[in-house]
């Protein structure tokens, strides 16, 4: 049963048209709701600069959630409204150099931070009023140089892991489920709820979480995450991809680093923990030892606190006070903070016992009583920072716990190694650090060519039977035509896709294969860059000859750059000297599934018309480069675009590197509108065909595997 | 964890037996949890992070029995930190959900956990939870009873919801630690008047309240 829903949900959610009308509705609720805007456009965006005057009320359903929360006062509002104006005055020449942000609010803060740093920091530490939060969360967390304005909705289209998924749902229901933002509609029987059971700001939940897993398949999800996120799209006021990003840049930024909360291992977790108990005992002894005493260790408080960055244990209008303190001061100050609070209720623990310091530490999440001024209970958040203040952990401190640890447990890992580094070579530790996780998370493109498998099944899946028997009934009026072109190579690797099993046998060996071509580290980035201009060229071209796209666009484009399109067989093989295919070709040769793969990627559908211009920027820089690899290159565009002439003519060959052409091809070369349908149409017809194809493909073995034979008619 | 501090503070219970809730994510470990504790049962539930625990106290055979249930949540990657439960453990419930088949086919996995982690003689409990879910059932009655009598445990289907079943099978499981724990007293005992300085006897006397 749980299995039955899983299956159908991952293409609901992700499906791309879909997709789009949750984010349509999202906007209309927005306006509705917020009563304020309907900017729910990337407000990061580098690009395009959309008129937006109207302030987003941000935070607007914290305050919707819970009415206790404290007003700012009018001396806090005036004093950032003061020194704000006075900045822009002062500074128009400075903001208007960096206009990152859509919002001139944020250009005055980015720039504001980046000039005065200092009296931004004295600003923030008497606190930040509710409509300003979240755009210094922004300001303060942004870096240009990991964000990429289209990754989110890029990511919205990939398949996701089914455990993964599974695991996500299973906890939409049980995050904030008393807020009225993630508030069930209708009380789930078993906790799991349906797709079409979910409101607005789970289905929000879901996409980010989803974003999350599939850029970061080192984390995948670990529960804890979903209060993370779940509390940024409330600050962001219901805005997924400023949520997603916020959460990467914390992930990876080596401030923070909060990727190592929620790896499989829960590596900084160990990490924060001993550095913890190390200070908790030195700078509160006498409840460190009480604590010892009582058999109540760090697993059953600080421990919760640190994993969710204390959204499991306390209200969310003191977390958000405590995430401002964490933003500006760092990871390491979320220990900090631990102390201080540790210190703050130090009375009250002393007096209880393990069961009675348990339910007050529950009781800190379920009820405001650390709201209330008249409660003992009462949480001042200016006492709490000056204790903070006072607990700071230096890197010197941190990197001694950390080395001390690593002997003792010999635990040893990346972040490790960074706290160990940081104290004495920051430099390096951090570019270090910066290095191993974009490593890390370049496993992407491995991990996703793995997931692709199940994805594909449940499109096949969610086929219509009608569509299906008709198209069956064409296949059977054209199948001696069809099945005349197919080349074969037949091994236990190269099979047609047409069961489930077979499909997973294929993955499996991608990935092995994709694995072992991932290039090391900084050639990386140039392969990359490549396989970017590669994608492009490869789209434009079958755009144009499959009547897709703008052509005389693409002309002007081409011929700015000297490159003719589409590219004819003679002149490619002319522009490629033989002895030049070297050591970086054959690679990137090799690394063609890569590029086919990428290629799958249905923001294709969207971005092809944007990417043009970056496009012929790297077809400029890379053109020799391509040059060399372009025989055959053309060779399969060659054959893709005749075969494209009749979209029911779509078969395909069974060679490995091949296969995993199947999916872009179909999705690259339609029009958007159609994509999926025209997608889903070719994966039923594939299916239906592939028993013939495969009966006709063992007759015929060829050695070659990248050699591709082209229907005989167009040869 | 051997030695809880509330075995000599308080008089208030002749023993405490501490269990432990493990199985899937999602499976309503804490939702019976809070049915027994408190006996309210919400669908508002924070999926479980780490460990946490809870308190009742019950007469058994005309004695106090504090019973110290920790609930411990079910992803796998969190397995590492809730194993560590396991060892000062009396007795654990693995707990699965009738309309969950993995949460079923995992209960061997869990069980392979105890092995690996707990005592070698701790009680042992299979629950099939969510029993109210008829029309949403995907393990019936008769597997859960088939698989746990190939484990040699128990087995008992519970609704937190309608909290059925949900207090016999806490009760059943003190019942059988405490016949553990008699029966290595009578053990101890016969061991001691024999003089025997029998080759377990430091590890009984550690947990002389332990049913192992």
């Amino acid at each position: 049963m749980g299995g039955a829903c899983t299956k159908q949900k991952p293409g609901d959610v992700s499906h791309p048209v879909k997709t789009q009308e949750v984010r349509i509705g999202q906007q209309g609720t927005q306006k509705n709701v917020a009563g304020q805007s309907d900017d729910l456009i990337s407000i990061f965006s580098l690009k395009s600069r959309l008129s937006m005057k109207r302030q987003v009320n941000i935070g607007h359903y914290l305050v919707q959630g819970v009415n206790k929360i404290e007003k700012d006062s009018k001396k806090l509002i005036n004093q950032w409204k003061k020194a704000l104006s006075q900045y822009e005055k002062q500074s128009r020449k400075e903001i208007r150099k960096e206009k990152i942000f859509n919002k001139n609010t944020e250009n005055v803060l980015f720039s504001f931070k980046k000039n005065k740093f200092n009296e931004f920091q004295s600003l923030i530490e008497q606190g930040i009023p509710l409509n300003l939060r979240w755009n210094v969360w922004k300001v303060q967390l942004f870096n240009k140089d990991i964000y990429d304005e289209q990754l989110y909705e890029k990511l919205l289209q990939q398949p996701i892991d089914e455990h993964y998924e599974h695991a996500i749902m299973k906890d939409l229901p049980r995050t904030f489920p008393s807020h009225p933002y993630f508030q069930s509609k209708e009380p789930g029987g078993g906790g799991y709820l349906k797709i079409n059971q979910l409101n607005q700001g789970q289905k929000q939940l879901y996409n980010v979480l989803k974003a999350l897993s599939i850029h970061m398949p080192n984390v995948g999800y670990t529960q804890g995450m979903n209060f993370v996120v779940a509390f940024l799209l409330m600050m962001s006021a219901g805005n997924e991809n400023e949520s997603f990003w916020i959460f990467l840049l914390l992930a990876r930024d080596p401030n923070f680093l909060f990727m190592g909360l929620f790896e499989e291992t829960l590596p900084l977790m160990h990490i924060l923990i001993c550095i913890f108990e190390k200070k908790f005992k030195i700078v509160l002894p006498e409840l460190y030892e009480y604590f010892q005493n009582i058999l109540l260790d760090s697993m059953l408080w600080v421990w919760k606190w640190f994993i969710t960055v204390y959204l499991y244990s306390f209200p969310i209008e003191i977390v958000a006070k405590l995430w401002d303190y964490i933003i500006i001061n760092g990871g390491l100050s979320t220990i900090s903070l631990g102390l201080a609070l540790a210190e703050y209720f130090q009375k009250e623990f002393l007096v209880r016992d393990m069961e009675d310091i348990q339910t007050l530490l529950r009781d800190m999440k379920d009820t405001e009583i650390l709201l209330d001024k008249n409660s003992k209970f009462y949480l001042d958040f200016s006492k709490l920072q000056k204790s903070a203040k006072k607990y700071t952990i230096t890197t010197e401190f941190a990197s001694k716990c950390v080395s001390e640890f690593v002997k003792e447990k010999k635990n040893d890992n990346m972040y490790s190694k960074f706290y160990i580094m940081r104290s004495k070579h920051e430099a390096q530790a951090v570019e270090w650090i910066n290095k191993s996780i974009q490593e890390r998370v370049k496993l992407n493109a491995a991990e996703t060519v793995m997931h692709l498998g199940s994805h594909m099944k449940s499109n096949i899946e969610r086929q219509d039977q009608q569509q299906e028997e008709s198209l069956t009934n064409l296949l059977n009026q054209q199948q001696n035509q069809i099945i005349q072109p197919i080349s074969k190579q037949i091994n236990s690797d190269t099979i047609v896709v047409n069961s489930t099993q077979q499909q997973q046998n294929m993955n499996h060996s991608d990935q092995k294969l994709i694995q072992i071509q991932e290039p090391n580290t900084q050639q990386n980035q140039n392969d990359n860059r490549k396989q970017i201009s590669l994608e492009n060229e490869f789209s434009q071209a079958n755009q144009e000859k499959g009547n897709y796209g703008s052509e005389t666009e693409l002309q002007e484009e081409n011929m700015k750059n000297n490159l003719t399109y589409p590219p004819s067989n003679q002149q490619q093989q002319q522009q490629q000297p033989e002895e030049d295919i070297d050591n970086s070709s054959r690679q990137f040769i090799n690394q063609d599934q890569n590029v086919q793969f990428t290629n799958h990627n249905p923001q294709y559908n969207f971005d092809n018309q944007k990417n043009t211009k970056q496009s012929s920027f790297n077809q400029n820089k890379n053109k020799d480069f391509i040059g060399q690899i372009n025989p055959k290159m053309n060779k399969i565009e060659n054959w893709r675009s005749t075969s494209l002439k009749n979209e029911n003519d779509i078969i395909r060959f069974t060679s490995l590197s091949e296969m995993q052409d199947d999916i872009p091809d179909h999705v690259t070369n339609v029009d958007p509108e159609n994509s999926n349908q025209n997608y889903q149409k070719n994966y039923i017809f594939q299916n239906s065909l592939s028993q013939k194809v495969k009966e006709s493909a063992k007759k015929q073995v060829i050695d070659n595997q990248f050699q591709i034979q082209q229907p005989k008619e167009f040869q | 964890m051997n030695n809880t501090p509330y075995q000599e503070q308080s008089q208030e219970y002749d023993h405490l037996f501490k269990l432990v809730l493990i199985g899937n994510s999602g499976v309503g470990k804490s939702c019976m949890l809070m049915r027994y504790a408190e006996n309210t049962f919400t669908q508002n539930f924070y999926n479980t992070i780490g460990v946490d625990f809870k308190i009742k106290t019950i007469n058994l055979q005309g004695k106090q029995i504090k019973l110290q249930i920790w609930d411990t949540a079910g992803q796998d990657r969190f397995k590492t930190i809730t194993t560590n439960y396991y060892r000062g453990a009396h007795g654990i419930v693995v707990v699965y959900d009738v309309t969950d088949r993995l949460s079923f086919e995992n209960v061997k996995t869990w069980m392979s956990e105890i092995e690996k982690y707990a005592q070698e003689n701790v009680c042992k409990l299979l629950i099939g939870n969510k029993s109210d879910l008829s029309d949403k059932r995907t393990v019936s009655t008769e597997e859960g009873q088939q698989l746990a009598s190939s484990l040699k445990i128990k087995f008992i289907e519970t609704s937190a919801k309608n909290s059925n079943n949900i207090d016999s099978a806490f009760e059943s499981m003190a019942q059988d630690v405490l016949i553990r724990i008699s029966d290595i007293k009578t053990q101890q005992d016969n061991e001691r008047r024999r003089l025997k300085p029998g080759v377990n006897v430091n590890e009984q006397k550690s947990s002389s309240e332990g049913c192992c």
